[in-house]
């Protein structure tokens, strides 16, 4: 249990590894509007070889993308295929009360594209930005959230000690796991409310002993006068350069694409 | 017959390119009543070590043999090795669970299948043992006091009555009169049932003290093995594994080079009283 890997981060020194997390993270966001602006199928071409030059310029091997869609590929089959029957216009199969249209088909098609679209994409941000990154990201997008009385800073210290402990998190289980066992806990064998009742001697420790940390951590941050992002310098600051401003040129020219195909050129989902 | 004999154990953590060679090689043997202490610096394996030899961590090659028969021969040997094999964990303390001492100490005679009766027993023998006042047994864990924690973890592996008691560095965090007291109460486990006893330990003081046997790791492999004069006469080759002779044997040491004639294989401050002792007398008798 000890090798596993928080966050999906791809050592690499690409340009994309090498960009503005803000702008990553915002124009992420714009694309996952526009992948669902995109109505036909010249949009959807644009949006498509838009996302593989960006997966190409990142470096990382196709083989990691298509490895991440797998956990999806099932919900990818059955959305299309309830899609698939929710077409309207004249059927082109009948059978019973299900009937597939022709925009049954292009629902469907479109529906998966879509979904596998996102993951791909949402593979270029998380691939090439480490968690510590992209929480920093996020606090600095939300900031203008606090006009509302959001505590931006604060979420984000907690998302990234959140993530830090993970690890930490894990050695202590497996720890407390190999005490009890050797206490004589079985731990795999047994029905349902046995396996349940046989966590408790795991659990209870782990509770109690990430309440002590988080104490501990308290205690320490206090020490170092921590106290919320009021008048807080930063470490690593973050400066636009030539590649950010090149991909967001670059991305507006995608977007106002997609929005002039799906304006002038004729909708086949209905 | 040995009560434990090592045989050639490697192991290995992660695979591929994160491969790491934690035991290479590692081979020794142990009389039953014997105490040994497995000293090294950090990441030397002693911990993996120690996880192996009660079946918790499954070796890549090599055996492990309990009186003769190999421990990872069949899956029942190795879930009874368990409480032949009592292991107890650096800062036990952290693995209480139960409401009250009394349940949490019959944990592990609980998953032996033991009567209540005999489970009693065992708890009180253990709890007496360890030196827990009887009062303390119905309260809550986490009531009790650091020290008191630690030697209620300690109980609830001593009342399985293993053969063999290994401790991974017990006394770290504790005061020096808890960590002598609990040293102490090793030496007369020992006495009574015969317990053969494994430490993990960072203190030459402490090895050199109570141990039969030390052994020595370096670099995931056993650098040496044998008897506490055996290994502390061999000086350069500690410094080299940058470890250190005990405190009085160094002072020991020291006076001989100053042209004392006095013993210098001294392990323990009772014995370095007496020869100095000796010495004095001598002395003065040549006046």
């Amino acid at each position: 249990m000890s090798d596993i890997t928080i966050g999906q981060y791809v050592e690499g020194y690409s340009v994309v590894h090498r960009m503005d997390v803000r702008v990553k993270l915002s124009l992420m966001l714009f694309y996952i509007l526009f992948v669902f602006i995109a109505n036909n199928y010249f949009a959807l071409m644009l949006i498509i070889l838009a996302t593989i030059f960006a997966t190409l310029l990142t470096r990382i091997s196709i083989f990691q993308y298509i490895k991440s869609t797998k956990g999806i590929i099932i919900i990818v089959l059955l959305t299309s295929m309830l899609n698939l029957f929710y077409g309207k216009g004249k059927p082109i199969f009948k059978s019973g009360f299900l009937e597939i249209t022709e925009a049954g088909i292009n629902n469907a098609i479109f529906i998966s594209v879509r979904i596998i679209l996102l993951v791909f994409i949402s593979g270029v941000l998380t691939f090439t930005t480490t968690p510590a990154d992209l929480t920093d990201g996020l606090e600095r997008i939300m900031k203008p959230l606090k006009i509302f009385h959001i505590k931006v800073h604060d979420i984000a210290m907690m998302m990234s000690i959140a993530l830090r402990f993970i690890p930490t998190f894990f050695e202590e289980l497996d720890k407390i796991t190999n005490a009890q066992k050797s206490r004589g806990a079985d731990i795999e064998g047994g029905n349902f409310i046995a396996r349940i009742k046989a966590f408790i001697p795991i659990l209870i420790p782990l509770f109690i002993s990430s309440f002590r940390r988080a104490n501990d951590l308290a205690a320490a941050m206090e020490c170092r006068c921590y106290n919320g992002g009021e008048g807080r310098t930063r470490m690593k600051v973050l400066t636009l350069h030539r590649c950010d401003i090149v991909a967001i040129v670059f991305s507006v020219f995608t977007f106002s694409g997609v929005i002039l195909c799906s304006i002038l050129l004729p909708n086949p989902i209905m | 017959m040995s009560i434990l004999e090592v045989k050639n154990l490697v192991f290995e953590y992660g695979t591929g390119k994160y491969k790491n060679r934690a035991l290479d090689d590692v081979s020794f043997l142990l009389e039953k009543g014997e105490i040994l202490s497995i000293i090294g610096h950090t990441g030397s394996g002693k911990s993996t070590l120690v996880q192996t030899l009660n079946g918790l961590l499954k070796p890549k090659s090599g055996e492990v043999l309990f009186n003769g028969d190999n421990i990872f021969k069949n899956n029942l040997l190795l879930h009874q090795i368990k409480f032949k094999v009592g292991l107890v964990f650096q800062y036990p303390e952290y693995q209480l669970f139960e409401e009250t001492v009394f349940k949490d100490i019959s944990f592990g005679p609980h998953n032996m299948g033991l009567s209540e009766c005999e489970i009693k027993k065992r708890v009180m023998f253990a709890a007496e043992f360890v030196g827990l006042r009887n009062d303390l047994l119905q309260k809550s864990p986490f009531d009790l006091s650091g020290g008191e924690r630690r030697r209620a973890a300690i109980a609830g592996i001593i009342a399985m009555k293993p053969e063999i008691l290994i401790l991974d560095e017990p006394t770290a965090g504790l005061d020096p009169g808890s960590g002598r007291r609990l040293l102490d109460n090793l030496i007369r486990l020992r006495k009574m049932n015969k317990t053969t006893i494994i430490i993990v330990s960072h203190s030459m003081e402490e090895a050199a003290r109570i141990s039969d046997k030390i052994m020595v790791m370096d670099h995931s492999k056993c650098a040496m093995f044998g008897t506490p004069k055996d290994v502390f006469s061999e000086d350069k080759r500690l410094t080299e594994l940058s470890l250190e002779l005990p405190q009085i044997t160094r002072i020991m040491k020291m006076l001989k080079s100053r042209g004392c004639d006095i013993r210098d294989d001294i392990l323990t401050v009772d014995e370095a009283v007496s020869e100095i002792l000796r010495v004095i007398a001598r002395g003065e008798r040549h006046e």
